[in-house]
C-alpha cells in the first residue's frame, strides 16, 4: 500500500470534517463550567429523588419499590442487572472463528499502516493545526495571508512556494494576490494578480496579471492531426510544416507576459469580456526527458518562433506578441436543484463567441486573428442530480497561411488534447483549427461525489474550409468529481482513445471550464 | 473399533450436548433490578479529547474496517434488567418509559425555576469559544449562567425550535439533557460585564466591547420589535471530562464497566433518533461531567450527557442543503456504489424530499421515512451494533408520547406560525407510529407482563400486545391470537399450554397456569403472536415463586 490513496483518503476525510464542521456551526456547543459544580441547579440524572418514586404507576411489570431515598449503595454493580444465572447461548455462527483467523493479520496490518495517518489525524485537533495554520499565516479576518504552498501535479512532479494575498484591499472585495513557484510543471513562477472585486460596482470588474514562468517540461506532438509514432519508428528529425507525424517531444519555455481584462455584465446573463496580453516568449530544447529532446525529433527551425529563440530575454527574437480579444457571452449554466453542489450546473446554456487579434511587437512577425465558439448545453435529466452536458467548442485562427509566412508561431496556434479532447495528452494536436464536440453525463453519488462518463470527438485542422466527416479523433473515459457544496475541488478521470492511449489523471479544472485566451497560450 | 462402537460414543456424544427444549436464559428468582450503582467514589478522571478528524478516519475508514475484519458475534445489548429494560444509572433514568409525565411536566422538562427569561437583565460574561457562529456566555438576574446561542441568520427559528423539541423529547425518554430555554430580550436587556472578554482559540483574552457586542448582535435576526430570539442552554454542574466514547469504556472511570457499543439506552436511540430525525450524532454531541454527590461531598462521579439537538428534526437537511439527511451518510459507500454501479438509474430513497416550507421546520416528512433504513450522517457504533431488540426498546419508549405531550413539547419552541406547530405534531405522531409499527413487526411485541393467582393452584398471566394497544395494525388485529407453553427451570415442556383470542385493548391473559415442581416452581411460558399467517419468534416470560409471599412472580423476559 502507498502513501497516495491514504493521502487522498486523508484530504476527502479532513474536508469531509471541515464542512461538517461548518455545518454544525450553530447552536452546537456545550454549556460547561467547571467552576460551577457544586453551586448550580443539580442535573437530571443523578442528583435529586430517584423518579422512580414518582406516584404515577408505571405500566411495566415488576415496578421497582417506591423509597423515600434512592439507595445507590445497595444497588448491583452495572454488570449485573440481568439476573442471569445462565446466560442466553450465543448465535454466532459456528465457523465464525475461520475468517477471524485469516483477517488476524489482514486486520493488524490495516491497523499499523493506518497509525501514521490516525496520528495526523489527532495531532490535527489535538494541537488545533487548522487554527494555528490560518493564525500564523493569515490576519485575524482571513483577509490578508502569506503562505507556502507544495502539490504533486501528474506527469510534472512536486511544486512548492509561496503565495500572498489581500482578499479585501480597500473595503470592496479588492483582491491581490503574489505567488512564487518552484518544480512541477514549472522551473520558476512568479506572478501577481489583482482584481477590482466590487470596486466597480457588481456590473464590471477589471482584471490584471502578470507572469514570469521558466517551464521545462512542456510537450509538442508536431503540427496537424497525424498519428503517433515512437521517435525510432519516425525519420526524425520531422520537418513540422510539412509532415504531421506526431512524436512526444518536450522543450523548455520562458515567458513573461501581462494581461488585462474588462468583464462588463451588459445585461441578464450576457457578458462582454475583453483582454488583452503583451507576451514574451523563449524556447529552447530539453534534454531532460530521454528520447523526447524536441530538437532531436523536429526541425525546429520549421517551427515558427522558435528558432533563433535560445538567447536571454531582451533580444528581439522568440516571440513576442500582443493579443487582445472581445468575448461576448451568454451564460445561464447553474445549478437545477438547491440540494445539488454549485459545481455541478446541471441546466442551462453557455453561448460564447470570441475574436482576437495578434500582433507582433518589435521584429516579431506575428500577425493573425484568432475566433471561435464554445456552445454548451446542460440538460437537467432528475432534479439536477443526473445531467447530460453537451459541448461544441470550433477555433480557428486567419489572416495567414499558418505555416510558412511566419505570421502565427507554432506556439499559438489552436491546439487540441488534455482537458479539450480528453483521451490525448495535452497539446497533442496543433493547426489552424480545430472542432470539438464533447458529450458527458455526470451522476449524483453522495453529498461529496459525482461520477462521469464522456466522449469528446475533435480534430485539428489546416482550414475549416477542409473539415469533414473522416479521421476524428475520439477519447472518451469517465471518473469520479469531488466537490463541495459551493465549489469543484478535483476529478479522478480515466480515460482512453481510440488510437490506444490510456490516461489517468487527477484533473483540477472542471470539465468544460472558461478557456482563457490572452495570454494562455 | 466396531462400527456400532463409534456409533454408540456419537449418539453419546450428541445426547451429552442436547440442547434443552426450551432454551435461552435462566434468571435468578430475585426482584428485578431496576437501579444499579455506578456511583462509586472516583478521582477527577483526564479530560478526554474530541479529535474530529480522526474520529471521522476511524469511522468512516480505520475502524470500520477494522471492526468488519474483527468478524464480531453479535452481542445483545448487556447494560439490561431481566426485562430487557434499562435500570437507572448516571446513563439514563426511567420516566416515560415507566409512568406518566404530566403535561405540565413535559413541557418543563429539566428546566428548573423559571428561566432566564424571567431574569433580567442579563450580563454578558464573554463571547463564545470556538465554532464559526455567534453566541455569549451571559449570567441572568439571579446568577444563573448560560450559554446564549442563536439561529443562523438565513434560517430563523430553526435550530431553536429543534433543540427545544428535541432536549424535551430525549429528557423524557429518560436521557441527561442541558436546561434549554427559549428567550426572547432586546438590546436593553443586556449589560456587558467590565470584565467581559472575547476568548479567541489562541492567545490571551481582549476585552469585549459594546462596539463588540453591537456588531454581532447586528448578524444575527432580530425581529420587527426589536426582540431578538435565542436558546439560553445552561451551564451543566460539575467539571467536563469530554465526551463518552462511542466504543468501549472509559479507562479512568472503574464506574464505567459496560462497553458503550452495548448499552441499550445508547443503541436503542436509534429508533428515537430516527423518530426525530436527528442524524448529527458523534461523540461531541455528549459529555462526561464529574460531579459531586449531593449527598455525600466527598463522593465524586461521572453523569452522562447527550447534548446539541438544534440539528434534530431534519434541521441539517435543510440548513445545510443536504436532501439524504436520515437517508444516508455522509460518505455513503453503500449508496455510492450502488449510485455508481447502476450509472445513475436507480433512484435513491431520498431525492423527492422537500423542506416543506414553513418557518422553523427541517427536512422532515413521514412519506420517505423507513425506519429500518434510518442513518446517521457518521459512523456511531452503538447505532450499527443496535438490533432489533434495542430498537424494540426504543419504539416502545416514543410510542408512550401522547398527541397532547407532543403538542405541548412543540409548543415550547414558541413557532409563531400555526401551520409549522401542526406539520411538526402531525409529522412526529406519524413518523412516531411508522417506528413503532416497523419494530413492533420485528420483535413479539409483548410486553408489561403480570401474574397473579387464579384459583388455588393456578396463576393468570397477563400481557399487552402492543401493536394492539397503540391500533398500529389494523388488518392484522383482526387475525391476531396467541398461543403458549409452558417449560421447567430444565426446558422440558410442562402439561400446560395456552391460547388466547384477542382482546380489544389489546391486553390479554393466559390462565391456569401451575408452577413447575422444581427450582421455586421455575416455569418459562413461551408465548407466539399470530397475525394470520405471520409470525415472529416467541417471548419467554420467566416466572418462580416469590420466597416472600409465596406466590410466582415475573423474573426475566427473554424476547427470541
Amino acid at each position: 500500500m502507498t502513501a497516495g490513496p491514504w493521502l487522498v483518503g486523508v484530504l476527502l476525510l479532513a474536508f469531509a470534517t471541515h464542512a461538517h464542521a461548518q455545518a454544525d456551526a450553530g447552536v452546537d456547543d456545550a454549556p460547561v463550567d467547571s467552576a460551577d459544580a457544586a453551586t448550580n441547579t443539580p442535573q437530571a440524572g443523578g442528583e435529586g429523588p430517584s423518579e422512580l418514586e414518582a406516584t404515577v404507576p408505571p405500566p411495566q411489570t415488576s415496578p421497582p419499590p417506591p423509597s423515600a431515598e434512592p439507595d445507590w449503595d445497595a444497588a448491583p454493580p452495572p454488570n449485573m442487572a440481568d439476573g442471569f444465572i445462565r446466560a442466553p447461548r450465543d448465535a454466532a455462527a459456528p465457523f465464525r472463528w475461520v475468517p477471524r483467523v485469516l483477517l488476524f493479520i489482514p486486520r493488524w496490518t490495516l491497523f499499523v499502516i493506518a497509525q501514521p495517518v490516525r496520528l495526523a489525524g489527532w495531532a490535527f485537533e489535538r494541537y488545533q493545526l487548522g487554527d494555528r495554520v490560518k493564525q500564523i499565516f493569515f490576519n485575524v479576518d482571513g483577509t490578508f495571508g502569506i503562505f507556502p504552498v507544495a502539490f504533486f501535479e501528474t506527469g510534472f512532479g512536486l511544486n512548492f512556494g509561496a503565495r500572498l494575498v489581500h482578499k479585501d484591499l480597500f473595503g470592496k472585495r479588492e483582491s491581490i494576490r503574489l505567488r512564487a513557484g518552484f518544480g512541477g510543471r514549472f522551473q520558476q513562477i512568479y506572478g501577481l494578480n489583482a482584481s477590482s472585486g466590487d470596486r466597480l460596482g457588481k456590473r464590471f470588474a477589471l482584471s490584471l496579471e502578470a507572469r514570469y514562468e521558466r517551464r521545462d517540461k512542456d510537450q509538442f506532438f508536431g503540427i496537424g492531426n497525424g498519428d503517433r509514432v515512437a521517435a525510432e519508428d519516425a525519420m526524425v528529425p520531422i520537418d513540422p510544416i510539412t509532415n504531421d507525424r506526431a512524436v512526444a517531444s518536450r522543450f523548455r519555455q520562458r515567458i513573461m507576459r501581462v494581461m488585462v481584462a474588462g468583464d462588463a455584465r451588459l445585461f441578464g446573463d450576457v457578458t462582454l469580456t475583453l483582454s488583452g496580453a503583451l507576451m514574451m516568449r523563449r524556447f529552447e530544447p530539453t534534454t531532460a526527458f530521454e528520447g523526447e529532446n524536441i530538437a532531436d525529433n523536429y526541425m525546429t527551425d520549421r517551427l515558427v518562433g522558435f528558432a533563433n529563440s535560445d538567447s536571454l530575454l531582451g533580444v528581439s527574437n522568440g516571440v513576442q506578441n500582443l493579443y487582445v480579444e472581445a468575448d461576448l457571452r451568454y451564460d445561464t449554466r447553474r445549478r437545477a436543484s438547491h440540494y445539488q453542489s454549485h459545481a455541478v450546473s446541471a441546466a442551462g446554456w453557455l453561448l460564447s463567441g470570441y475574436f482576437g487579434r495578434m500582433s507582433g511587437v518589435g521584429n516579431d512577425p506575428s500577425s493573425f486573428y484568432r475566433y471561435g465558439t464554445d456552445l454548451q448545453r446542460y440538460i437537467d435529466l432528475y432534479r439536477g442530480s443526473r445531467v447530460l452536458a453537451l459541448r461544441i467548442l470550433v477555433e480557428a485562427t486567419g489572416g495567414t497561411d499558418g505555416r510558412i509566412d511566419q505570421a502565427i508561431p507554432f506556439i499559438d496556434l489552436p491546439r487540441l488534447g488534455g482537458t479539450v479532447l480528453r483521451g490525448y495528452s495535452a497539446d497533442r494536436f496543433a493547426d489552424r483549427s480545430f472542432t470539438l464536440a464533447s458529450v458527458e453525463y455526470l451522476w449524483d453519488m453522495g453529498q461529496l461525489f459525482s461520477a462521469f462518463t464522456f466522449a469528446d470527438t475533435g480534430r485539428v485542422w489546416r482550414s475549416l474550409k477542409d473539415f469533414e466527416l473522416e479521421e476524428f479523433r475520439l477519447g472518451f473515459g469517465g471518473g469520479i468529481q469531488f466537490h463541495s457544496r459551493d465549489s469543484f475541488v478535483f476529478r479522478i478521470q480515466a480515460a482512453g482513445s481510440k488510437d490506444g492511449d490510456l490516461l489517468f489523471s487527477l484533473a483540477l479544472d472542471p470539465a468544460f471550464s472558461r478557456r482563457g485566451r490572452a495570454g494562455r497560450y | 473399533m466396531r462400527p456400532f462402537v463409534l456409533y454408540a460414543l456419537i449418539l453419546a456424544a450428541g445426547c451429552g450436548g442436547a440442547r434443552p427444549l426450551v432454551d435461552g436464559p435462566r434468571y435468578a428468582n430475585q426482584p428485578i433490578v431496576w437501579r444499579v450503582n455506578d456511583r462509586l467514589d472516583v478521582p477527577k478522571p483526564a479530560v478526554r479529547l474530541y479529535a474530529r478528524t480522526l474520529y471521522h478516519i476511524d469511522g468512516f475508514v480505520v475502524r470500520r474496517l477494522t471492526r468488519l475484519m474483527d468478524v464480531r458475534d453479535p452481542v445483545r445489548a448487556t447494560n439490561v434488567n431481566a426485562l430487557d429494560e434499562v435500570p437507572d444509572s448516571t446513563w439514563f433514568t426511567n420516566r416515560i418509559g415507566i409512568r406518566d409525565l404530566a403535561l405540565e411536566e413535559i413541557r418543563r422538562g429539566p428546566n428548573r425555576g423559571a428561566g432566564p427569561e424571567n431574569h433580567k437583565p442579563w450580563t454578558i460574561k464573554g463571547s463564545k469559544v470556538g465554532g464559526l457562529s455567534i453566541g455569549f456566555i451571559m449570567k441572568d438576574a439571579e446568577g444563573g449562567k448560560y450559554l446564549l446561542k442563536f439561529d443562523h441568520k438565513q434560517h430563523p427559528l430553526l435550530e431553536t425550535a429543534a433543540d427545544v423539541i428535541g432536549q424535551r423529547i430525549l429528557w423524557a425518554c429518560g436521557y441527561n439533557v442541558p436546561e434549554d430555554n427559549i428567550v426572547q430580550f432586546t438590546r436593553g436587556d443586556l449589560v456587558l460585564a467590565p470584565d467581559a472578554v472575547n476568548k479567541g482559540t489562541f492567545g490571551p483574552a481582549t476585552p469585549l466591547t459594546a462596539s463588540d457586542l453591537d456588531a454581532r448582535l447586528a448578524k444575527i435576526n432580530m425581529a420587527a420589535d426589536g426582540t431578538t430570539r435565542g436558546l439560553a442552554s445552561k451551564f451543566l454542574g460539575g467539571v467536563p471530562v469530554g465526551p463518552f466514547s462511542r466504543e468501549g469504556v472509559r479507562a479512568d472511570d472503574p464506574n464505567d464497566l459496560i462497553p458503550h457499543e452495548q448499552r441499550r439506552e445508547l443503541r436503542g436511540q436509534v429508533a428515537i433518533f430516527a423518530w426525530l430525525n436527528h442524524s448529527d450524532i458523534q461523540e461531541d454531541q455528549t459529555l462526561d461531567m464529574w460531579v459531586e454527590d449531593p449527598r455525600d461531598p466527598k463522593r465524586h462521579y461521572i453523569v452522562h450527557h447527550i447534548l446539541d439537538f438544534g440539528k434534530a428534526i431534519g434541521v441539517s437537511g435543510r440548513q445545510n442543503e443536504w436532501q439524504y439527511i436520515g437517508h444516508a451518510e455522509q460518505i455513503d459507500f453503500d449508496y455510492m456504489f450502488r449510485s455508481l454501479l447502476s450509472f445513475g438509474l436507480w433512484k435513491r430513497p431520498w431525492e423527492d424530499v422537500v423542506a416543506p416550507k414553513l418557518p422553523g421546520v427541517g427536512l422532515f416528512d413521514v412519506a420517505s421515512y423507513n425506519p429500518g433504513a434510518w442513518r446517521t450522517n457518521s459512523q456511531y457504533w452503538p447505532f450499527k451494533d443496535a438490533d432489533r431488540f434495542d430498537a424494540f426498546w426504543g419504539a416502545k419508549l416514543i410510542m408512550r408520547f401522547t398527541r397532547e405531550q407532543l403538542e405541548a413539547i412543540v409548543d415550547e419552541a414558541r413557532l409563531p406560525d400555526p401551520a409549522a406547530r401542526a406539520y411538526l405534531v402531525d409529522t412526529l405522531v406519524a413518523r412516531q407510529r411508522a417506528t413503532a409499527a416497523y419494530w413492533f413487526k420485528r420483535v413479539n411485541p409483548l410486553d408489561a407482563f403480570t401474574v397473579e393467582r387464579a384459583g388455588d393452584a393456578a396463576y393468570r398471566l397477563c400481557f399487552d400486545d402492543l401493536t394492539i394497544r397503540y391500533d398500529l395494525d389494523e388488518v392484522g388485529r383482526h387475525l391476531t391470537r396467541y398461543k403458549a407453553e409452558a417449560a421447567d427451570f430444565d426446558g422440558k415442556p410442562t402439561t400446560w399450554t395456552g391460547t388466547a383470542p384477542l382482546t380489544s385493548s389489546g391486553r390479554t391473559c393466559m390462565t391456569g397456569i401451575q408452577p413447575a415442581k422444581t427450582h421455586d416452581g421455575y416455569t418459562i411460558v413461551r408465548i407466539w403472536t399470530l397475525r394470520g399467517a405471520l409470525g415472529v419468534l416467541p417471548t419467554q416470560v420467566h416466572l418462580a415463586i416469590a420466597p416472600e409471599t409465596g406466590a410466582l412472580r415475573v423474573i426475566g423476559v427473554h424476547r427470541e
